[in-house]
């Protein structure tokens, strides 16, 4: 129904925030450097976590 | 807002729900998710580094603890075993989460850490066998480059689909910018003409998945021993675009002894001079130092006994042109 979007409120990109390759690599080099602790946790369901403030 | 054509209510016709929560499929969600992460970052203590908007930094009576945010990964490094146990518990009383203890593969990666010896090797090798299976060369020979050298390339007349040209660039890509600084240089050139390539485009990149297959265990490994500060190299040839007459640019940043930044790149504009290539090059060098640098001092700057050591970064630049 690409002709009943409403702009902003449809069109919208997505956007997921990520990390850059390069700094993760960077934060894995000084963790084997100074031989710190390295942990990985993975946030379930996680779209729906958001709480939305504006009308959908 | 109105209730969806064939599906409207007969008793309340203009009323709709009210969604209060982020929905999967929803084009906010991933963004919500993210500010809710950040609240409660911040409300932990954390604080943003400046050029990663996903990285976050707390310095807590010597110990130092990183959060690196990958959409819903979330990669914990503390000096001390018993911070991370701290912050995964602040983090189950507010998300539902997985823990997945320590790392053994981020994001496609291969991480393998020898703690007695003290390194730590990044590499994509499960990935680069699935890609030359893809492409029907899992059993090729190898060889010892990935390209010709000297090899020119010019845009093909009409582009022929029957071979899978651009999935091998993409998937090469992801090689490349994973652990792969060695192919940076093939893939830059070949990616130029996923729109127009021909039988010469398609015999180089069979090379570049034949170097692969003889190189499939390397990666990037970090010794401890190794001195752990940043340090650039940047190289431009000149004119080696022959249609053009552009320059290509290679530059990589090694830290602890393994590459932490690379790439390839054709240069923007003509360079007359050998010497006015190697400058361009060395300001587009500067541009990536300033951003690794930020986060190699606000490290190095908290005065830990760390192995790691800030002040400035040198670039090495080949200017005998």
């Amino acid at each position: 129904m690409g002709n009943r979007e409403i702009k902003r409120l449809d069109i919208n990109e997505t956007f997921a925030p990520v990390a850059k390759f390069t700094t993760i690599r960077c934060i894995q080099m000084m963790t084997a450097a100074s031989r710190w602790e390295l942990h990985q946790t993975d946030v379930k369901t996680a779209f729906l976590n958001g709480d939305l403030d504006e009308e959908v | 807002m109105e209730q969806p054509d064939g599906y409207v209510d007969p008793t309340y016709p203009d009323k709709v729900c009210r969604l209060l929560q982020a929905l999967y499929g929803l084009n906010q969600a991933s963004k919500m998710l993210h500010a809710k992460l950040d609240d409660f970052l911040k409300s932990q203590g954390f604080d943003n580094i400046d050029p990663d908007a996903c990285l976050y930094l707390l310095m807590d009576d010597g110990k130092i603890i990183i959060v690196l945010v990958y959409f819903d990964d979330l990669l914990l490094v503390a000096s001390i075993l018993a911070a991370i146990y701290n912050i995964k518990d602040a983090l189950h009383r507010r998300f539902e989460i997985k823990d997945l203890s320590e790392v053994k593969v981020i994001l496609g990666l291969e991480m393998r850490r020898d703690k007695a010896l003290g390194t730590l090797k990044l590499s994509h090798g499960k990935y680069a066998g699935q890609v030359l299976e893809t492409f029907g060369m899992a059993e090729c020979n190898p060889i010892g480059t990935p390209l010709e050298v000297g090899l020119q390339l010019v845009k093909a007349d009409e582009s022929d689909d029957a071979l899978p040209y651009r999935e091998a660039v993409g998937s090469l890509m992801c090689l490349m910018v994973g652990t792969r600084p060695d192919l940076a240089f093939a893939i830059g050139k070949l990616s130029r003409f996923v729109s127009c390539y021909g039988k010469e485009h398609r015999a180089a990149i069979k090379r570049v998945l034949r170097y692969v297959k003889g190189s499939m265990d390397k990666g990037l490994v970090l010794d401890k021993h190794s001195f752990c500060v940043l340090q650039g190299f940047r190289h431009a040839d000149w004119a080696g675009d022959h249609k053009t007459r552009r320059s290509t640019t290679g530059f990589t940043f090694i830290f602890g002894g393994a590459a932490v930044s690379w790439g390839s790149q054709l240069h923007k504009t003509v360079a007359l001079p050998t010497m006015e290539s190697e400058y361009m090059a060395l300001s587009e060098a500067s541009k990536e130092a300033v951003c690794r640098n930020k986060l190699v001092q606000s490290v190095a700057t908290q005065g830990l006994r760390t192995a790691i050591s800030g002040g400035p970064i040198n670039i090495n630049v080949d200017n005998s042109g």
